[in-house]
């Protein structure tokens, strides 16, 4: 079992805010009650809670309706005043003006003004922000294309759907480049390619060192895209950590292949329980429907077909790729999942880099491992050539977290590895188990 | 893509202007005119034709779709104007005309806000919004509408039986009212609306999270509707100054009808009152007050005692009968009243006349056939000097716009005679001496009475020559002690010429009846900034229902503070108290001293009397700032009233409101309870 996390936020960090060290959002007792007309206690929406945000990472605030999510981020914004404890936005109260020309907030619905159209409520937001026209007319018409919504640039917001008005809150939202992006719910409302489009905006202002406070109930979006999360349950944060730390099964391994055949199955079925290990079970993985969903429209566009609704897939803007910092890791491919399968021991899920970590055991890691053909070979027993050169690739899914497909386990990353956990006592470590495949 | 097209299609535009233009010129120039005229032909089909194609293609880039707003409008009110015209209503087809010209204008002043509010400032980006909200939303066109039909119609309307001049009045007076009216409650339902319902719709989350104060935002929103009141007025403005001025063209009962609309109504004239000629107002009360208390000491205290020792009630009746002591002549006896400060209308009338003289050369008289002709204006002849003919000089037009602008420097003794009882045939008889020349002057030359009817305002046209140098105009009035009626010798009474309040005055021109309505909209608007502020305030704090409620209600104390202070005196009457907070003190200790005696009806009377004693101190009185009853008696809206209202009303009350406003919306949290 994954350990269990403590009750606040305030935990480890990853990369990006490692490069920084600058705390984007701290709250501290942050305690909101709301009272009826009488003054009576009405609800207590945040109770006590501590939270930090820091800057470059993309955190992920958790939980069912009704679990104060919304709420820490009205009080992060300001528009609520809490009843105790302090918040903090770039070291200022939530409500000093100047702090907010660096945030972007979409709210968890798109409260537009339904006279305007898209332009000119981009216009609007853009005034808001202190933008001269040259800067507001070329923005405008970056996040338009980027959303999909420049046919649509003069016609009514009133008229849109929820999904296309969803798309004008991203767009208003990101108008000023925000450092601090604050999104209740993204991706309400939206189908599954508008998604997906979002979590690509996501990572790409991730990639620049931006800042992203993610609220959302759809576990899966934020999966995707956070490197750490908190889990709110009556007020209060009740898990809290990164996204390994939080997701990682260290009970189970999880091996993959290229697709074997049933004698291939049996004998690392045998192989296994001739090493001990009971419960083998060998699965081919799920696609999800999101993944299939996207290729189809993908192949639909490519094929030249139009849709009357807003247009997605577009890149992102502009404006919001300038300067972006390093890029992240590319997804593994099959060739490196295997060579870190071979070349670090114990293979374990590594944990994201920024943990800092004691410096692993060296003697398993160190052993000299066998060629990724002799591997193949083993397994199958069949040649080397006649199996695929390389694994295929993981799904292009547009993921922070992207080095597996969505919704599957984590595939580890070709990183250093992690110390082994005391608590967890696998038959003769994991090194050994690879070993022992390995001979047969 | 969209911009580049619409470019070269502007660009096509120009060249084929350019090109037919240059074309036409060379060829014109060159002697051949046929074949410029060809070309001419050519140029403007084609580019009639390139513009309507562009026009249509580009239809979806804002600035072209706002001319083709322009052009179609344009368009339809043409054709009802042909279609109007056709049919022989012609004042309809006028009225067409001035409708699209305040449509036109006004769209013309949204886009002119527009471009003011482009700069990227926060305060110019709600400003902007609010303009679009308030241009898009159904109650503000419904009550558009409402204030274009009302113009138009009202013209219609007004019976035409009557005197020009009344017809005149009745316009402007209900006009304004209406425009006044009615920008009001929109002003106020509006600016309750779009604070109330951005707080309820959640609109403010996306906005105040933006680098936005909370008062930057009311501030914004004010600006917007401010800025959208201004073209309102200006648009509405020079729609009554087009519908007055076409109203006073239309059939006059006579030629002194159509004269009074220009001298009196589409003027700007200020009063003037009388004061002694020996003696001050002060000193007048004083020899009262010593006259009655030699009579009566217990009641007006001991000889020489001071006025300030009497009750205020007592000061001010001994003073109003020393004033109508001043203003009663007896029969055969005469009183002076003095009018000072003169000097700009003798000057002005000097100016006028000499301009006068200048077109009547113009149209060919000699200078000294021009002065004679203006002199004998001035003593109110009618004919012209017998050597001039005028309809070999000038056209009837020329020779009634001449006279016109002669006598409108004229200055005008307004009188009310009163006297008691009532003679038989309802009519006084006095002589009128000004600056020691009778007046009027008969047509022998030789001056004559004045006979007119009691208790009825009469007004005398004197020429502003009369007022001396040093711009007095001194009116002597003399009763004769008798009259003749029918032939026979009637004795006279004393007669009166203050009654109700109704002192002599004297009218003269400074201003221009335009200008008149430009500080009437002036006042209006900053009336409107006031409520317009009060109904953001209210929204930023109430639902819509309770907001809207409270503002309409302190507009209606506001409006008719005066009335309701007259109303609520006689419904429970507190005693002689002199300021409106003696009046609460007053009513509440009354409030009290009827509970505790049981007469509960009557704690209630007084309740309602604090209560609306209460709202009438804190609310700004509107009545002062009311230039309406000016504008069409056609007296000038003194700066002051414009510099009072914009001091009182625009910084002082909606300043107030608005920190009041601000303070309470600062406090306020925006989102509520969703946990």
């Amino acid at each position: 079992m994954t350990q269990a996390p403590p009750p606040t936020a305030t935990g480890s960090r990853p990369a990006a805010a490692a490069a920084t060290g600058d705390i984007a959002i701290k709250c501290m007792g942050l305690t909101k009650v709301f009272k009826d007309f009488w003054l009576r206690d009405k609800a207590r929406a945040v109770d006590g809670i501590d939270l930090e945000v820091r800057r470059g990472e993309v955190f992920g605030l958790l939980g069912p309706n009704g679990s104060g999510k919304s709420t820490t981020i009205k009080l992060i914004l300001g528009l609520l005043h809490p009843t105790a404890g302090r918040i903090a936005v770039f070291n200022k109260v939530p409500r000093d003006v100047a702090t907010k020309k660096i945030i972007g907030y979409l709210p968890e619905e798109t409260y537009l003004y339904k006279f305007l159209n898209p332009t000119e409520t981009l216009e609007y937001y853009g005034k808001l922000f202190h933008l001269d026209r040259a800067t507001r007319k070329k923005r405008i018409a970056m996040l338009l294309d980027m959303v999909g919504l420049d046919h649509a640039a003069h016609r009514p917001v009133g008229e849109f759907s929820k999904g296309m008005m969803r798309k004008v809150g991203l767009a208003q939202a990101l108008i000023n480049d925000p450092q601090l992006l604050i999104l209740d719910e993204p991706t309400s409302g939206m189908d599954p390619i508008a998604t997906n489009d979002v979590k690509k905006v996501i990572t790409q202002l991730a990639d620049r060192g931006k800042t992203v406070l993610l609220c959302s109930h759809l576990l899966a979006d934020v999966q995707d895209v956070c490197d750490r999360v908190a889990m709110m349950y009556g007020g209060k944060v009740r898990r809290a950590g990164t996204m390994d730390t939080l997701l990682t099964d260290e009970h189970t391994t999880t091996i993959t292949t290229p697709s074997l055949d049933s004698v291939s199955d049996e004998r690392i079925v045998a192989a296994l329980e001739a090493l001990g290990v009971a419960d083998v079970s060998i699965d081919h993985p799920r696609r999800t429907l999101e993944q299939i969903f996207l290729d189809m429209v993908t192949e639909a566009q490519q094929a030249g077909i139009q849709s009357a609704g807003a247009r997605s897939g577009r890149d992102v803007a502009e404006f919001l790729r300038e300067g972006a910092a390093e890029p992240r890791p590319e997804p593994a491919t099959g060739d490196q999942v295997i060579e870190s399968l071979v070349d670090t021991a114990p293979a374990k899920p590594a944990a994201t880099p920024s943990q800092p970590k004691p410096a692993p055991p060296a003697a398993p890691a160190q052993a000299p491992a066998p060629a990724e053909d002799d591997l193949i070979a083993g397994l199958t027993g069949k040649p080397a050539e006649d199996a695929p050169a390389t694994p295929a690739p993981a799904p292009q899914a547009p993921a922070r977290n992207s080095a597996k497909p969505p919704k599957q386990p984590p595939t580890p990353k070709p990183e250093p590895p992690a110390e082994p956990k005391p608590d967890k006592k696998p038959a003769d470590g994991d090194g050994s188990v690879i070993d022992d495949l390995l001979n047969g | 893509m969209l911009t580049r097209n619409w470019k070269t299609w502007l660009g096509v535009l120009l060249a084929i202007a350019f090109v037919g233009g240059g074309l036409y010129a060379l060829l014109y120039f060159q002697g051949f005119a046929t074949a410029a005229n060809i070309v001419s032909i050519l140029a403007t089909v084609a580019g009639g034709a390139w513009t309507l194609r562009g026009l249509y293609v580009w239809r979806e880039v804002p600035w072209v779709r706002r001319v083709n707003s322009f052009v179609i409008l344009g368009f339809a009110f043409g054709l009802v104007y042909l279609v109007l015209r056709a049919v022989g209503a012609s004042v309809l087809a006028g009225s067409t005309l001035y409708l699209f010209g305040t449509v036109a204008g006004f769209l013309l002043g949204v886009n002119l806000i527009r471009l003011l509010l482009a700069p990227g400032w926060p305060v110019f980006g709600v400003a902007r919004a609010m303009v679009e909200e308030a241009i898009r939303s159904r109650i503000a066109i419904v009550l558009g509408l409402m204030l274009l039909l009302i113009l138009v119609a009202l013209p219609q309307n007004i019976s035409s039986d009557d005197r020009l001049t009344y017809i005149v009045q009745r316009f402007l007076t209900w006009s304004l009212m209406a425009v006044s009216f009615l920008l009001s409650i929109t002003t106020i339902v509006l600016c309750a609306y779009t604070t109330s319902y951005d707080l309820k719709s959640k609109q403010v989350y996306m906005t105040l999270t933006k680098p936005l104060g909370r008062g930057q935002y009311l501030l914004g929103k004010w600006l917007g509707v401010v800025l959208l009141n201004g073209v309102l007025l200006a648009v509405t403005g020079v729609a009554i100054a087009g519908f007055t001025r076409a109203l006073s063209q239309g059939q006059a009962m006579n030629a002194e009808d159509r004269e009074q609309v220009q001298r009196e109504i589409l003027t700007a004239r200020i009063s003037n009152i009388p004061t002694p000629q020996d003696v001050t107002t002060d000193e007048m009360m004083l020899n009262m007050l010593a006259e009655k208390q030699r009579i009566d000491p217990e009641e007006y205290g001991e000889p020489g005692s001071p006025a300030s020792s009497l009750p205020e009630h007592v000061r001010q009746a001994v003073y109003t009968e020393a004033l109508t002591q001043w203003f009663t002549v007896n029969p055969d006896e005469s009183e002076s009243f003095l009018f000072t400060g003169l000097g700009s209308a003798r000057a002005n009338a000097a100016e006028t006349a000499e301009r006068a003289v200048e077109r009547l050369i113009g149209h060919g008289m000699t200078e000294t056939q021009a002065r004679e002709f203006v002199q004998w204006q001035n003593y109110n002849r009618r004919t012209p000097p017998d050597d001039v003919d005028i309809p070999s000089l000038m056209t009837e037009e020329e020779f009634i716009d001449i006279v016109a602008l002669i006598n409108r420097e004229k200055v005008q003794l307004v009188i009310s005679p009163y006297c008691r009882p009532e003679p038989d045939d309802g009519m006084v008889e006095f002589w009128i001496t000004v600056n020691g020349l009778g007046w009027p002057i008969g047509s022998d030359g030789r001056p004559r009475p004045t006979k007119v009817a009691v208790d009825t305002p009469q007004e005398l046209s004197l020429p502003a020559w009369l007022i001396n140098e040093d711009g007095e105009l001194l009116v002597t009035i003399e009763v004769p002690p008798v009259r003749l009626v029918a032939g026979q010798p009637v004795a006279q009474q004393a007669i009166q010429f203050n009654r109700k309040d109704q002192v002599p005055e004297v009218f003269y021109r400074v201003g221009t009846f335009e200008g008149n309505l430009v500080k009437s909209m002036a006042v209006l608007w900053v009336r409107l900034a006031f409520l317009a502020m009060l109904g953001l305030a209210l929204g930023a704090l109430f639902t819509f229902p309770v907001a809207s409620l409270i503002g309409l209600m302190v507009y209606a104390v506001a409006a008719f503070s005066g009335y309701l202070s007259e109303a609520v005196s006689d419904y429970a009457s507190v005693g002689g108290a002199d300021t409106t907070w003696g009046v609460i003190t007053a009513a509440f200790g009354r409030f009290f001293a009827a509970l505790g005696e049981g007469q509960v009806f009557e704690a209630f009377k007084l309740l309602i009397r604090l209560i609306a004693q209460t709202a009438l101190l804190i609310v700004p009185s509107f009545g002062e700032f009311n230039p309406g009853p000016n504008l069409s008696e056609g007296k000038a809206v003194p700066s002051g009233m414009l510099y009072g209202a914009v001091l009182r009303v625009g910084l002082l009350w909606t300043g107030v409101v608005g920190l009041i406003g601000l303070i309470l919306f600062h406090r306020r949290e925006l989102a509520k309870v969703t946990a």
